[in-house]
């Protein structure tokens, strides 16, 4: 293996020949520092290397699976984290210069158990300032840049890890999905992003967005590789109240390779939104391979599906000008305007609109609930279009002008209202050479299924072999 | 301005009252998307929520629909 394939092989691939010391995590972590070097200055994905850091453990996993303590398929697998998951002895900044010298004591429960699990950490990503924005703008550490075309946006707010697992810089990386910030740039930089159920992964150290509806999870490059992360940092955690008490399954066990018997539903909203026709075509395409392989694709309804945005805006809005009104008051004029402006308007927000806003969750809740009831996953876009210029305000989705923000999160908001997993798994490319997700959802806590599903699909194509040109 | 979900009057009031402050175009653009922050808001009135209590968070408990 060659340094560049070692970069772009998946940890399912990577581990069994640590494991029998064929390869070291010296040499792996070495590619990838390489490969950071190389693409940094086109990608902007870090925020903070950590090469010292990263070869000191690299060297440690080393001399341990030499002797024999051998941990299991993370151990010697460089990670990144998005910058907002807090590492101890490591700044955390989430994506403003405001907290440029934040430097936690403690990890995140999902960092803590990366570094059980024997990962190596590589860095911290960038990130759409304080996650809020779907674009991967950063005026305070630079813009983040799509690997297919660094003219382009990678998607946020996750934008460091989308484009740092597309371009090989690592194995790894994590994402948090308030809105689609998982699903968003895993689309755009075509990679796969697991948005799990909400409390199914800890957010205890994660700086929040929304407390509803904020969920970290894996963005890497294959299906299997998103199991295997799950095995690691999915689990009840009792710092996080909102963490889910239920067993957690190896879900590596779930990829069997086969979607007969699954029905799939498609919702007819999904098709009637602006849809740019190329993007259409493929997730047709994509639908219609699961049939082939022995799916029941059905169209279905999703009665509440045009009050998502507004459900998910209201509540989004005034959580998060809840969690960042102290910091609006003493640095306001330090945040990114896009960023500042928003986090004001939620301060209008009426705690009467707040729980109205409630209400429609419950109702919207309650009806997607008993469309899975009738299919076991609903599948369709992760994005109406392709990635789009940086700064661009407006999008072209199919004869729509549609403004950027409402557009790229159009399709993923409902599954952060409801919590249900969901997952983006590639499925082509536009005619320009960008990449195009296809999104599965399932029922709360069935995972396995989403997981299955999707990796049923890719096994079947190649799209997920595809490199970027960077 | 009768249709929109807040006058410009109430606006700068409010923002008075919350202590925002900004240039003219800054206040200008967060007037502009205070309004349709508002209006979703309001769209959702077109919900059926009869007997709907508000749901403070999805529960993780809960585990399969039904």
């Amino acid at each position: 293996m060659n340094e560049l394939e070692i970069c772009f092989a998946s940890a399912a691939q990577l581990a069994p020949m640590i494991k029998s010391c064929e390869l070291s995590p010296v040499e792996i972590v070495e590619a990838h520092l390489s490969r950071i070097r190389d693409t940094e200055p086109v990608l902007n994905s870090f925020i903070t290397v950590l090469p010292d850091a990263a070869m000191t453990a690299a060297r440690q996993a080393e001399r341990d699976i030499r002797a024999g303590r051998y941990r299991g398929p993370l151990h010697g697998i460089p990670v990144g984290l998005k910058d907002l998951f807090n590492t101890g002895g490591v700044r955390t900044t989430s994506g403003s210069r405001i907290y440029d010298n934040y430097v936690p004591s403690q990890d995140c429960t999902v960092a803590a158990r990366f570094r059980e699990a024997g990962a190596i950490l590589l860095g911290k990503l960038n990130m759409h300032q304080f996650a809020y924005g779907p674009t991967g703008e950063n005026p305070d550490y630079g813009h983040m840049h799509n690997p297919w075309d660094p003219d382009r946006v990678s998607g946020g707010s996750s934008g460091g890890s989308g484009s740092a697992a597309a371009a090989g810089q690592c194995t790894i990386t994590t994402g948090s999905d308030t809105g689609g910030s998982i699903r968003i740039p895993a689309a755009l930089c075509g990679i796969v992003g697991l948005k799990p159920t909400y409390g199914r992964v800890s957010r205890h150290g994660l700086t929040p967005l929304a407390w509803s509806m904020d969920h970290p999870g894996p963005m890497v490059r294959t299906v299997e590789d998103a199991a295997i992360t799950m095995n690691v940092i999915a689990g009840h955690d009792p710092n996080d109240v909102a963490s889910a008490t239920l067993p957690v399954p190896d879900f590596t066990a779930a990829l069997t390779g086969e979607v007969r018997g699954l029905r799939i539903g498609v919702p007819r909203q999904y098709m009637e939104a602006p849809l740019d026709p190329e993007v259409r075509q493929a997730i047709n395409e994509a639908l219609e391979q699961m049939e082939k392989m022995g799916a029941d694709v059905v169209e279905v309804e999703f009665p509440e599906f045009d009050h998502a945005a507004a459900i998910s805006t209201t509540m989004l809005m005034a959580e998060a000008s809840a969690c960042f009104r102290d910091l609006l008051a003493s640095d306001g004029n330090r945040l990114y305007e896009p960023v500042r402006l928003r986090l004001e308007a939620g301060l209008f927000i009426s705690a009467v609109d707040y729980l109205r806003a409630q209400q429609a969750r419950a109702v919207f809740d309650r009806a997607a609930r008993r469309l899975l009831e009738d299919v076991d996953l609903l599948a369709g876009p992760t994005e109406p279009v392709t990635a789009p210029p940086l700064l661009q305000q407006q999008v072209l989705a199919g004869e729509h002008e549609v403004g950027t923000v409402a557009a790229l999160t159009q399709y993923t908001r409902p599954y952060n209202i409801t919590g249900f997993p969901a997952i983006s798994v590639p499925c082509g490319f536009s005619s320009e050479g960008l990449p195009i997700g296809l999104q599965v959802a399932g029922r709360p806590f069935d995972e396995e299924t989403v997981l299955r599903a999707a990796h049923a699909y890719e096994q079947s194509t190649n799209w997920h072999t595809r490199r970027p040109p960077v | 301005m009768e249709n929109t979900p807040m006058s410009r009057e109430s606006f700068d009031e409010s923002a008075s009252r919350l202590g925002i402050t900004g240039s003219e175009a800054h206040m200008d653009e967060l007037f502009r998307q205070v309004q349709g922050v508002l209006a979703g808001a309001r769209s959702l009135g077109a919900v059926d929520v009869t007997y709907v209590e508000p749901d403070m968070a999805f529960d993780p408990s809960s585990g399969q629909p039904g």
